[in-house]
């Protein structure tokens, strides 16, 4: 029995103390993979932490390629198909839904609070401004030199503003009109309450002029390394849009000049006609800000290059029959190819009806598909401005990995003169638009000496000169406080593109649709996820869905 | 000594665990010394008693209660049952005792402190021990059947010396002449009792188990008697497991328990089914419950468990069974128990099986090439006409001429012409495919020649097809010629082609356990499972509602003469898009590959598994009934993923087919898990019956680690056919991999006590120290009591001979739950795989841009963050009557709080991953009736007829929600969390039929003025305009079952059914609108379409350019999904035992069976599975992610069993 005991009592105790001996540092585990808050302490940490907030500026994060209900909040680059679907010129065919076809329908639940996509631009934006504030917090008390110190604030400083500026244009009217209308959150530092209020449109653009501002001088010596990063040229195009939204025609002027004047060497005729998909590697000299799709950072098939219907006709018809997968989703309505004179190399077209080939098609900035088998395509037109061939040379269903145009000196050069236009400087503003109108080959170029026939000839240019680009279309109309019409025809928009807008009767001979200008249907809904977490606002904050 | 120290030693059967010996050995010493003032009080104590027919027991219990005697005696020596009259008038205790035990052979002794020690009286002396005289009971024990049964162990009761019978069943015992009860015990049958104090052979039938109050059940680390159970579980044994024919045990429980809600929602063979234990308690609505197999929590594949290898479930539903498992116990347990070797001869099991499967719900037919031209061309025609305002001359041509393109791509043919390839000759002209009367009614050429056979363009025929499934298992088991030590192994195999593609399951699975008796007081065992798995997941998905019979699966010449054929393996090419001018994207034999062969180089999705499972166990006997059990479990979980996308066939595929390889080649990744999880608990436990009072108690501890690795490799650019592996791939490489940790550190502790088998009390404690909190609050405790009282038991209740049980049960307790699984906002959606594992600790997250290092936020630090509480009551009433109706009525209450959530910040404090914040918020509550019922309709000679009958009820309802209510959208359907409705509640549009003049559907908004109008115009209806539309969650669940033996013959069925939840059956929504590449079913819509103005029509105007606006988002789309299902039939015959004995079997037989066989209710007569995720939702299958491959199946097998 004794020994028994004995036994016993040893197991249990040895048994016990092991027991609770060895267990109870086994209870704290970490991640393997994931790093804690030191990261903020050094300035390369701080570096790594920015590199990952431009992820989300650019494409989004990881989301920018999961599927093509992003393909349009993509980051900046699908900003710029948001932008251009809202206006007159695409036309997109529904072949494949998700966010283009619902941003050129003007499709409710594009801006309606129920829906996801009035959270897009709102969550992406605010992501990264939260996250450069984060890093802005930290800097001063971060390890490492100062120079790159300097530069990663003046990267989080520019980015912010221009968050900020995308944010503002899409949430409530413009400045001209809404300067004392409720704006957006302003959150400037990460240890903002995360119930936090409205501030005003002009608040909104002091901040948002204040941050570029600052950025500018941060970033004065900063030479960047890739096209897409923000450098001082960036900030100071961006400042010249923010002032062109605003009105500020001065400083408008002042912030183009200074970017054109170093991006002045204008695309020749064979690099327009080769495609904007090789602005980058083939040295664009008028290029100031790009970005590259690679196979580090691919957004997939969600690039705006994916939507366009034009891979040559050799290729066929379907959407797996292209060079590269393609959702072959957008035309140019008629009216837009319209605007182009004959010798205009941009307006280059192929009048054929049947039988074009890929020689036609090849030299040609529009024509039609002549060999699709449905008639409604057949006679859209195709447009070749934005077309890929894939990193497989034209082999079929190779990789789409293009770059994008995000800013050209060109659009510097149209904002010069619209500034000038607007400041009462025609003639120069008229010089201005004939530089680039005699680049692009113009046959009949503008010859006003009136204002507004001049500032309309401008406004017709940039549609020419940068339509894709993010910053014709609804973004001009809504700075510009226009209505958008669309015309309905076999060349022109489907009875889709038009039946959510105003006056559309499909028995009209030319049926047509309209926006009024600053109708909110052009402008997002404050999200229902900020509403209903956001204690500090109300619902009386919100935007109507639609109306003036 | 006090009173409450002395108590009468009333026998407790088999939990009577006392060494007598010591016992009164103990009880006389003490007695011998203090013997001399007893005397006095039993002298001075007088009793007046007028017994009419008492038992002896009775009489006793009078005199302890009127005095301070206690008596003390063996029931086995002492008849006490015995019933007597006895009159007696102011007598002392020695008198009545004289009287009470006259003639009876017995004597008895008053000791120190008034306890009486009464003895039989052929032990002349009690010093002198016990020299016992011996005497030899011989005997033969058969079943039911006559066949002898070895291994049954004989024992005398209240002792644990015995023997076991023979390979002929027969024993020879030596007994003390004293001993007067045999009992005899095998494992399934019912343990009997034999009188043998007058007799020195016997002859004893063994019958099965029935379920009753003395059922034994596995529970929280260890058994007990149905009997004394305070709280509430359900035992579903082997025999009732085994029916149903699935992949995992989890299958086979649907139906068979109340308050346990299975889901069978992807049907696909190894298939995952949802288990949900009375209610959602979680916000995440992950149920996951845990699984505890041999006493030790389960981290495997539920499917690495071979069905045939489980001896019993148990599943332990409230707080009182549960909260024994504390930290993990939120979603309930699960409790298995694996079959071990059960002693006596060699046993040796054979089972095999065959048999095939297909969909529960039959798949649809689609419209045929006519119907598809004619649909197409009617929605076309619809929107020239009706919206375009042409002619309907000009809308028929427009319709006519456009009408091909809408779904075949133009190709050019050998001549040199643009042709469209349908399964008609090409007509020279697209647009006289249908032709028109010019107004508004169409017709397909009557010249159309159909060149391709009905296959081509059975979509389903090409998906579906019945295949072979088969099962084998043999097991042997047995113990030593002393019985000391046991054995069970087992080898099993599993192969289920399934029903759609290139589906399978093919699992391996071996399995041993050895126990042995070391010594009086040592017993250890093992065992070692090994599992391995294969899946191909290779099955239907919406690529099948999205094609349509004027194409198909296989690439067509653009002559439209012949199929393309592979010029490896001569198979037909798949068309991904050549041909069909909507091809999905992806392919309906997508993966029709596979890892280990893949002859036509296509691609695949596969996986295999392995676990080990190595358990250890050692138990020792100590002084003072104490035990103690220490174990260790390591189970080592494997999982590897193999992908190919084929760098053959696919989008791009180029001539010569099936040799040329594509632009970007192929590319292949490896996915691999690897869990290690070890478990180590030690407990003591105590065991003591004090006359009336039983008491048990039991400490613990035990420490859990689980170590999960994760690597992963992807590349692209295989340009070579034949090559899977990554070494081949060239480019685009991506790589990750991770090492995670868990783990507990527990402390528990359980007390029950039992007062004359008729009131029990039980309480139990935990205490929990989780990793997945900060130091500071890491540590949790729960709790439970539970009491029992068994009126029947009662003196009052004694004379109703009909009312076999009356018990009433009741608990209240608590358990947590540290597992934090964020729910999506933006569609209500969670997973498992989503768990939060470092939720207090605020981290970065890798996220890298060109190649460069980037982080990004992913977690805000919470180091408050703590245990998230359930708090549950349970009320039970069991009965039985007449010997033939037994049941229980049950109510539950499970509130649970301070829930994991991830709170989700407003989206413009979002950053990074960081979306939310890690806290304890909300609370849930479920709370549900469950009756269960068991009835023996019939027994008359050779025929019985069992009903088994259970319903639960659930209500399901968010009680707290502090972050405000939200509206959310999963694949369109509506809905919206918000206090005081269920985590799962419909919240849409409500529609209000087609305007019969126009064909529109029409919605009801508000109207601004407190009522409702109609709008036909989708934009107007906003959120505001949403209404309630019920829950996806069942109000009620159950099953009947019906069992009938006849001679040899049995059968058995059992219906499930499933009522007061809603679907939205987002598959009859595709199923039913007419678009490009979607070929409707002709069956659910022919005649109910709208067609022309004063058509009362269901479904609205067909629109080929606003296909969408005809299928909006609404309540039109939502129904009931009650559902009645025949789970399963089984009908078996036993052969005859004379002619399986000739044969050297001791048991032969054969079985047919059937699951799902009929399904009934709204759904399947949608051609709609009923089963579906949690969330009512049935996008690409019935799952609430894509990840649903196919509903549930009709699984047919026939099958032998051979024992011998």
């Amino acid at each position: 029995m004794k020994k028994i005991y004995k036994t016993i009592k040893s197991l249990l105790l040895a048994g016990l103390i092991l027991s609770v001996s060895s267990c109870s540092d086994e209870l704290t585990t970490n991640s393997s993979t994931a790093i804690d808050s030191e990261i903020l302490s050094t300035a390369a940490g701080l570096n790594m932490v920015l590199t990952s907030a431009y992820h989300y500026f650019l494409m989004n994060g990881d989301d920018g390629g999961t599927s093509q209900n992003e393909a349009c909040y993509a980051g900046i680059p699908g900003y710029c198909m948001y932008y251009d679907l809202g206006g007159a010129d695409i036309v997109s065919i529904i072949n494949y839904g998700g966010s283009v076809v619902n941003s050129y329908r003007f499709d409710p639940e594009r801006t309606q609070v129920g829906g996801s996509y009035t959270g897009k631009i709102w969550t992406t934006m605010y992501k990264t401004i939260n996250q450069v504030n984060i890093i802005m917090d930290a800097l001063p008390g971060a390890s490492g030199d100062e120079a790159l110190k300097t530069k990663i604030k003046g990267q989080c400083l520019a980015m912010r503003g221009i968050c900020y500026f995308h944010l503002i244009m899409n949430y409530q009217q413009t400045y001209a009109i809404a300067k004392n209308k409720r704006g957006v959150i302003l959150r400037l530092t990460s240890a903002d309450d995360e119930n936090k209020g409205f501030s005003t449109v002009q608040e909104c653009y002091t901040q948002i002029v204040s941050d570029l501002t600052n950025a500018k001088t941060l970033l004065a010596n900063y030479d960047r390394d890739e096209m897409w990063r923000v450098n001082a040229d960036v900030v100071s195009g961006e400042l010249a849009r923010v002032y062109q939204v605003m009105g500020d025609w001065t400083n408008a002027l002042t912030e183009a000049q200074a970017v054109y004047q170093k991006y002045q060497i204008l695309m020749t005729k064979a690099e327009w006609k080769s495609g904007f998909s090789n602005l980058i590697s083939d040295g664009c000299k008028e290029l100031v800000w790009g970005i590259k799709y690679t196979n580090l950072s691919n957004i997939s098939s969600n690039t705006e290059f994916n939507y366009w219907y034009n891979q040559d006709p050799s290729y066929g018809e379907g959407m797996t029959d292209g060079p590269v997968y393609s959702f072959i989703n957008f035309f140019v309505d008629d009216k837009y190819v319209s605007l182009f004179d004959d010798s205009d190399y941009r307006g280059s077209k192929v009048t054929k009806t049947s039988n074009v080939t890929d020689n036609d098609e090849k030299g040609s900035m529009f024509w039609h598909r002549t060999n699709n088998g449905s008639a409604e395509i057949s006679t859209k037109w195709a447009y070749n401005k934005f077309k890929y061939y894939g990193d497989a040379n034209g082999a079929k269903q190779g990789h789409t990995y293009p770059e994008f145009p995000l800013m050209r000196g060109s659009e510097m050069l149209l904002i010069m003169a619209e500034a000038k236009a607007n400041l009462n400087k025609t003639s120069e503003a008229l010089t201005d638009l004939k530089t680039l109108q005699t680049a692009r080959e113009v046959g009949v170029k503008t010859t006003t000496s009136s204002k507004d026939e001049l500032l309309a000839a401008i406004y017709t240019e940039r549609r020419k000169e940068l339509l894709g680009e993010g910053i014709t279309g609804m973004y001009d109309l809504l700075r510009l406080q226009k209505p958008l019409y669309r015309y309905g025809s076999s060349v022109g928009h489907y009875s889709w593109g038009l039946s959510y807008l105003d006056g559309y009767n499909a028995s009209d001979a030319a049926p047509y649709g309209w926006l009024p200008s600053n109708d909110y249907r052009f402008i997002c809904q404050i999200p229902q996820m900020e509403l209903a977490n956001n204690n500090a606002i109300s619902e009386s904050d919100q935007n109507p869905f639609s109306g003036q | 000594m006090k009173k409450k120290l002395i108590v009468s030693a009333r026998d407790r059967g088999t939990r009577h665990k006392l060494v007598l010996k010591m016992k009164l050995t103990f009880i006389i010493l003490m007695g011998c010394l203090m013997q001399v003032s007893a005397t006095v009080y039993s002298q001075a104590t007088k009793f007046s008693f007028n017994f009419q027919n008492k038992q002896v027991l009775e009489v006793l219990k009078e005199i302890e209660d009127k005095s301070e005697f206690r008596f003390f005696y063996q029931r086995e020596q002492v008849d006490v049952t015995r019933k007597i009259d006895l009159k007696v008038t102011e007598r002392n205790v020695e008198a009545v005792l004289d009287e009470l035990f006259k003639n009876q052979g017995v004597s008895y002794k008053v000791l120190q402190d008034n306890l009486i020690i009464i003895t039989p009286s052929t032990e002349k002396s009690l010093n002198t021990g016990f020299s016992q005289q011996q005497k030899s009971v011989t005997g033969k024990v058969t079943d039911a059947s006559g066949a002898p049964l070895p291994g049954v162990s004989v024992a005398i009761k209240g002792t644990t010396n015995g023997t076991i019978t023979d390979v002929n069943g027969q024993f020879k015992i030596n007994i003390p002449v004293a001993s007067k009860i045999l009992q005899f015990s095998f494992v399934g049958m019912r343990t009997q009792e034999i009188e043998v104090s007058k007799i020195t052979t016997v002859n004893v039938v063994m019958e099965e188990e029935t379920k009753g109050i003395d059922e034994v059940m596995v529970v929280a680390y260890g058994t007990t008697k149905k009997s004394t159970f305070t709280g509430s579980a359900t035992v579903i044994n082997s025999k009732q497991l085994d029916k149903i024919s699935g992949s995992g045990f989890t299958e086979a429980l649907q139906g068979m328990s109340t308050g346990v809600n299975v889901v069978n929602y992807e049907g696909n063979p190894g298939g995952d089914t949802r288990i949900q234990i009375r209610g959602i308690s979680s916000m995440s609505g992950q149920t996951t419950p845990l699984y505890i197999v041999d006493g030790m929590p389960y981290d495997g594949k539920l499917t690495s468990i071979s069905p045939s290898d489980i001896e019993s479930t148990t599943v332990l539903k409230d707080a009182a069974a549960a909260s024994l498992y504390g930290s993990r116990a939120a979603n309930g347990v699960v409790v298995i128990t694996t079959k071990k070797g059960k002693g006596g001869k060699i046993a040796v099991n054979f089972r095999s099986a065959w048999g095939t499967s297909d969909n529960a719900v039959g798949n649809p037919t689609k419209a045929n090439p006519y119907e598809q031209l004619t649909n197409t061309w009617r929605a076309i025609y619809n929107d020239q006409y009706y919206v375009n305002k042409l002619s309907s001359q000009a809308a028929g041509d427009y319709a006519s001429s456009t009408l091909l393109p809408h779904m075949v791509n133009a190709r050019v043919n050998s001549k040199g012409e643009t042709v469209y390839v349908t399964p008609f000759e090409w007509t020279g002209d697209a647009s006289n495919y249908v032709l028109h009367d010019g107004a508004g009614n169409c017709y397909t050429n009557p010249k159309l020649n159909m060149v391709w056979d009905e296959s081509d363009y059975d979509w389903y025929g090409a998906v579906f097809s019945r295949k072979l499934r088969q099962d084998y298992g043999i097991d042997v088991s047995g113990s030593s010629a002393n019985g000391k030590t046991n054995y069970f192994t087992s080898v099993s195999y599993l192969d289920d082609k399934g029903y759609a593609n290139n589906q399978y399951y093919d699992r391996y699975s071996f399995r041993t356990s050895v126990n042995s008796q070391v010594n009086d007081w040592v017993t250890v065992g093992g065992s070692l499972a090994y599992s391995y798995s294969r899946q191909n997941v290779s099955g239907a998905n919406r690529a099948l509602v999205f094609s349509n019979t004027l194409n198909s699966p296989w690439l067509r010449n653009a002559d439209n003469t012949d199929w393309l054929y592979s010029q490896k393996t001569g198979d037909r090419m798949y068309d991904f898009g050549e041909n069909s001018s909507n091809f999905f994207g992806i392919h309906v034999l997508n993966n029709g590959g596979d890892y280990w062969h893949n002859p036509n180089d296509e691609s695949f999705e596969s996986n295999e598994a392995g676990m080990i499972t190595s358990h250890y166990f050692a138990d020792f006997k100590l002084p003072y009934n104490i035990k103690f059990k220490t174990a260790a479990n390591i189970d080592d979980i494997t999982t590897n993923y193999y992908t190919y996308g084929s760098a053959v066939h696919g989008e791009g595929q180029m001539e010569p087919y099936g040799v040329t390889v594509l632009t970007n080649g192929g590319s292949a990744s490896r996915s691999n898990y690897k869990t290690i999880s070890l478990t180590w608990n030690n407990v003591l436990s105590w065991d003591k019956t004090f006359g009336k009072h039983s008491l048990n108690a039991m400490l613990g501890h035990e420490f859990y680690s689980n170590n999960k690795q994760y690597n992963y490799g992807y590349g692209e650019g295989i340009m070579q056919i034949g090559q899977y592996e990554l070494a081949s791939t060239t480019t685009n490489w991506a790589v990750s991999s991770s090492r995670d940790r868990y783990s507990l550190l527990s402390f528990f502790g359980k007390a029950e006590y039992n007062f004359m088998n008729k009131y029990y009390l039980s309480a139990s404690i935990r205490r929990d120290g989780s990793s997945r909190f900060s130091k500071e609050s890491r540590w949790g405790n729960f709790f439970s009591v539970g009491t029992s009282w068994r009126i029947s038991q009662e003196k009052f209740m004694k004379d109703m001979g009909w009312l076999n049980n009356l018990a009433l049960r009741g608990s209240y307790g608590t358990s947590g739950n540290d597992k934090l699984i964020p729910r999506k906002t933006s569609d209500g959606t969670s997973s498992d795989g989503d768990e939060i594992l470092y939720a207090y600790q605020g981290y970065y997250d890798s996220d890298n841009l060109y190649g460069s290092a980037g982080y990004k936020p992913t977690t805000v630090a919470t180091p408050n963050l703590k245990w998230e509480k359930n708090q549950q009551y349970n009320v039970a009433l069991d009965f039985g009557i007449f010997d033939r109706l037994s049941g229980t009525l049950e109510f539950f209450n499970k509130s649970a709080k301070d829930l994991l959530y991830y709170r989700t910040l407003p989206l413009s404090a979002q950053v990074g991953n960081a979306e939310g914040v890690n806290t304890n918020i909300g609370n849930v509550r479920n709370r549900g009736f469950e009756i269960t019922l068991n009835a023996v309709a019939m027994r008359k000679h050779n025929f019985e007829w069992d009903i088994d009958v259970n319903l639960s009820t659930l209500k399901n309802e968010v009680t707290y929600l502090p972050g405000g209510s939200y509206v959310y959208t999963l694949r369109t359907a509506g809905y919206k969390l918000e206090e005081g409705h269920s985590l799962y509640e419909f919240y849409m549009a409500k529609n209000a039929g087609v305007n019969p003049e126009n064909g529109n559907m029409r919605y009801w908004i508000k109207d601004g003025n407190g009522g409702w109008k109609t709008t036909e115009n989708y934009s107007n209806v906003t959120v505001n305009d949403y209404q309630y539309c019920g829950s996806a969650i069942p109000k009620a669940f159950g099953s009947i079952t019906n069992s009938f033996k006849l001679n040899g013959f049995d059968m058995s069925f059992m219906w499930y059914a499933s009522f007061g939840s809603k679907m939205y059956d987002y598959v009859y929504k595709e199923r039913t609108t007419v678009r490009d590449g979607v070929g409707i079913i002709p069956s659910l819509v022919d005649g109910d379409a709208w067609m022309k103005p004063g058509d009362n029509a269901k479904f609205p105007r067909w629109s080929a350019s606003s296909f969408s606006n005809t299928s909006k988002a609404s309540d039109f789309y939502l129904f009931k999904n009650d559902f009645y299902r025949l789970r399963n039939v089984t009908l078996g015959y036993t052969l005859p035992n004379s002619l399986v004995k000739k044969a050297g079997f001791s048991n032969v037989r054969v079985y047919l069976s059937g699951d799902n066989l009929l399904t009934f209710g709204p759904a399947a007569k949608r051609y709609t599975e009923p089963e579906t995720g949690v969330q009512g939702n049935n996008y690409n299958g019935n799952a609430n992610s894509d990840s649903g491959i196919q509903g549930s199946r009709r699984v047919y097998m026939g099958g032998i069993q051979v024992s011998f």
